[in-house]
């Protein structure tokens, strides 16, 4: 019976992954991010299965031999090192966003050292019995070397939280910041599961680390239906949903419209692909310059931006919208192009009139925004 | 019971209410707008419920001496009526997919038909304290499957075939690539708890059933979420992201047979800063519309709105004599859009296409611009004139 129930616990993580797997296999472009998280999913699945299978070797004397279990507890050990690898191997990638990230040799070699040492004395456990032996009734012992395994697991944990901590200081951008957060709590969890398992023998371990697995997925996912594909600020869609939640809560705030001067003749003298890019600064501008406040910032339309921010009154409204421009002024310094970014930008303040108005609101912010562009032309 | 034993039920049943957990806020968070998501979550809950009723009745079952049975009646009443209610809220939720969210006549008319069922259902469930129909429960709180428990089966399984079966058959008749793929989704859910009542039924020990409903909710989620990704909500065509992915997917085929065109709205930032943008999305609509009537029907052709006011079109079509015609035909559409309605603007476009060339392009990029050049050139030529 007890068998049984872990087969039954194990069963639904198990399906979860298959399914996980195939549906980032049915992608038609998977980047190497993708390749190196459908790893760690292969390697977890197979964790399980040697789980399984060890748990069901050990002592059961009506179909083990010793070489079997033997065999089941070294692929036990080398998966369960192989998955905290793999899963630093997709933490690197992660941290260091970017499709042409290569691993250096000596780099690639250094990670790989941990692995292949307890890789070698686990195969050789059946010779010289160092990591772990199996009695003449098929149970399953520790050996003198028994903490190699788990050593190595550790460096790899360790290396892969302390990587995102150091990708969560020095990043700027602050919903990079909020992922990146979100995959060290992922990390972090799957472990404190093995050292509850090792305590009390109820099977968490491998389980909550598929949850983790789910959850990273289910995140990643999230980030690409609610964020603009060009810029990666918030979609217009899902600024139009937020707004209407804002307006359910009764807060007060400001909207902010931003629309870019000259954006057109950027696109019609430079072409398309400098256009995406001057779009694509302005979005990373307003990401580190509004980012440091409570602000929700969205790509509107074309070279349309809108933020929703909380300042106490219209001064200071004003404020933020005069130290946006200056800082927009000192940016476009650091820059090395022949134009010059720059946007006209209007604000309104959210009160009762506008309550399940939204479009009239953004239509006020509009207006001030246009007298600004005006102001400039003449 | 045990308390090892109830710590495995708690693990077997924890985790599928977890990974629902996930999927509510999800769906709360990002499907907002859409009218069927409230459906979509409170299966989720009802799943969620039904698996805290299972947890709880395994706390009572054979505890007679502790408890009274009461409690494991009202449970075991619970359980019977979320049973069959899960089966209706999802076959509801799958119909709702599939047909829309304005049912004509002829369809509400048979979602009516389909309530009768449950309620009968339901009425028995209620009764079966005193009828034993379903299940029983004796003094020292041991839990027995009624005379008529097959009743059970046949209503949950019943809703779940139709909820199967109802998305296959429409799959044909889609013509747009994200409907075909929901309706995958949506018939490949409705086969899991089906795999898992079966399994089940074999080897008693296994619990399989709603853990297997809820990687099934996952699924339709997925497909829920698919049809997000990828079209673009002002004018319902293909967004951006998709076009690049379909795009990468042609450029890795020897084929030469396919066309790229783009086209782009003349002097559409004018009719936005005189008519404002809500008149500015209308003229977008509109394009999009012309080029459904051209092309929509044609399944070998990915409409997409690139963004701002230009689109893009890949055509696997063989020689320049087709696109040609089509321009055309997307001309003439389009002035008839424009003499029907009634806006101060009379909207125009700039086309230009290009083909892939093997030999001479090598990324997405190549051809894109050869496309875009096109496009800038017919801009130029129409300024002239």
């Amino acid at each position: 019976m007890e068998k049984y129930i872990h087969y039954d616990i194990y069963i639904f993580p198990m399906v979860l992954l298959l399914l996980l797997w195939a549906i980032i296999q049915l992608k038609k472009i998977r980047t190497s991010l993708d390749r190196s998280f459908q790893t760690i999913i292969a390697v977890c699945f197979l964790s399980f299965f040697s789980d399984i299978i060890c748990v069901f070797l050990d002592g059961n004397l009506e179909i083990a031999v010793p070489s079997a279990v033997y065999l089941g507890n070294i692929i036990y050990f080398i998966v369960s090192v192989m998955l905290s690898m793999t899963w630093l191997n997709y933490v690197l990638y992660y941290c260091h966003d970017s499709i042409h990230y290569h691993r250096t040799k000596t780099i690639r070699n250094i990670m790989l050292t941990p692995f292949i040492i307890s890789v070698i004395f686990t195969i050789l456990s059946p010779v010289n019995q160092q990591v772990f032996y199996v009695t003449a009734d098929c149970m399953y012992s520790r050996g003198p070397l028994f903490w190699l395994p788990y050593v190595a697991n550790t460096i790899y944990q360790v290396a892969a939280i302390l990587a995102l901590a150091q990708a969560y200081a020095l990043e700027e951008l602050p919903d990079r910041k909020r992922r990146i957060l979100v995959i060290e709590i992922t990390t972090i969890i799957p472990i404190i599961c093995t050292v509850f398992q090792a305590m009390t023998h109820v099977w968490v371990a491998l389980p909550m680390t598929a949850i983790c697995l789910f959850y990273i997925y289910m995140d990643e996912q999230n980030r690409q239906i609610t964020s603009d594909a060009l810029t990666g600020l918030n979609n217009k869609d899902y600024f139009n949903s937020y707004l209407k939640r804002l307006m359910d809560e009764k807060e007060d705030f400001y909207l902010y419209v931003m629309d870019m001067d000259r954006f057109k003749m950027i696109n019609d003298t430079y072409g398309h692909a400098e256009g995406d890019v001057a779009l694509k600064n302005v979005a990373n501008f307003l990401k580190i310059h509004l980012g440091r406040r409570r602000a929700f910032i969205a790509r509107y339309g074309g070279d349309e931006f809108v933020a929703i921010m909380y300042p106490q009154d219209d001064k200071e409204a004003y404020e933020i919208m005069l130290s946006l421009k200056a800082d927009l002024v000192r940016y476009n310094a650091t820059r090395d192009k022949e134009y010059e970014l720059s946007f006209s930008m209007g604000f309104a303040k959210y009160d009762e009139s506008f309550a399940h108005k939204p479009r009239k609101l953004v239509d006020a912010a509009d207006i001030m925004m246009y007298k600004d562009k005006e102001g400039k032309k003449r | 019971m045990t308390a090892i034993n109830y710590s495995y039920y708690l693990q077997i049943d924890t985790l599928p209410i977890l990974l629902l957990v996930i999927l509510c806020i999800n769906a709360k968070r990002n499907f907002r707008n859409l009218k069927n998501s409230d459906r979509f979550v409170s299966v989720c809950l009802m799943i969620i419920l039904i698996l805290v009723t299972d947890l709880l009745s395994w706390y009572f079952i054979g505890e007679g001496d502790r408890f009274s049975p009461m409690c494991l009646w009202n449970l075991g009443t619970i359980y019977y009526m979320l049973d069959g209610a899960i089966g209706w809220a999802w076959f509801g939720y799958a119909y709702y997919q599939v047909h829309g969210d304005f049912l004509t006549d002829k369809e509400q008319r048979v979602l009516t038909i389909a309530t009768i069922p449950i309620v009968l259902y339901i009425a028995i469930v209620i009764g079966t304290p005193m009828t034993h129909w379903i299940f029983y429960v004796d003094e020292k709180s041991r839990f027995f499957r009624g005379n008529l428990h097959v009743i059970q089966s046949i209503v949950g399984l019943g809703y779940l075939v139709a909820s199967g079966v109802m998305p296959a058959l429409r799959y044909k008749k889609e013509e747009l690539f994200e409907r075909k793929v929901m309706c995958q989704g949506l018939a490949l859910a409705a086969i899991l708890p089906f795999v898992g009542a079966v399994i089940q039924l074999l080897n008693y020990n296994l619990i399989l059933l709603w853990p297997f409903s809820t990687i099934s909710m996952f699924i339709m989620y997925i497909s829920f979420q698919r049809t997000k990704i990828s079209v673009d909500p002002l004018t319902g065509l293909n967004n951006r992201g998709r076009l690049e992915t379909y795009l990468q997917y042609k450029v890795h085929t020897v084929n030469d047979d396919w066309f790229l065109m783009f086209i782009d709205i003349d002097h559409f930032k004018k009719i936005n800063d005189t008519f404002g943008h809500t008149t500015g999305d209308r003229a977008l609509q509109m394009v999009a519309e012309a080029m459904r009537a051209t092309l929509g029907t044609d399944s070998d052709c990915m409409l997409s709105r690139y963004g701002g006011d230009e689109f893009a079109i890949v055509l696997n079509h063989k020689n320049e004599m087709d696109m040609k015609e089509v321009v055309r035909q997307l001309r003439t559409s389009l002035s008839n859009l424009n003499d029907m309605s009634d806006e101060l603007f009379k909207l125009q476009l700039s086309i230009g296409y290009a083909r892939w060339n093997h030999n001479k392009m090598k990324t997405v990029e190549d051809i894109l611009k050869v496309a875009d050049t096109e496009m800038y050139l017919q801009k130029l030529k129409t300024r002239i004139v």
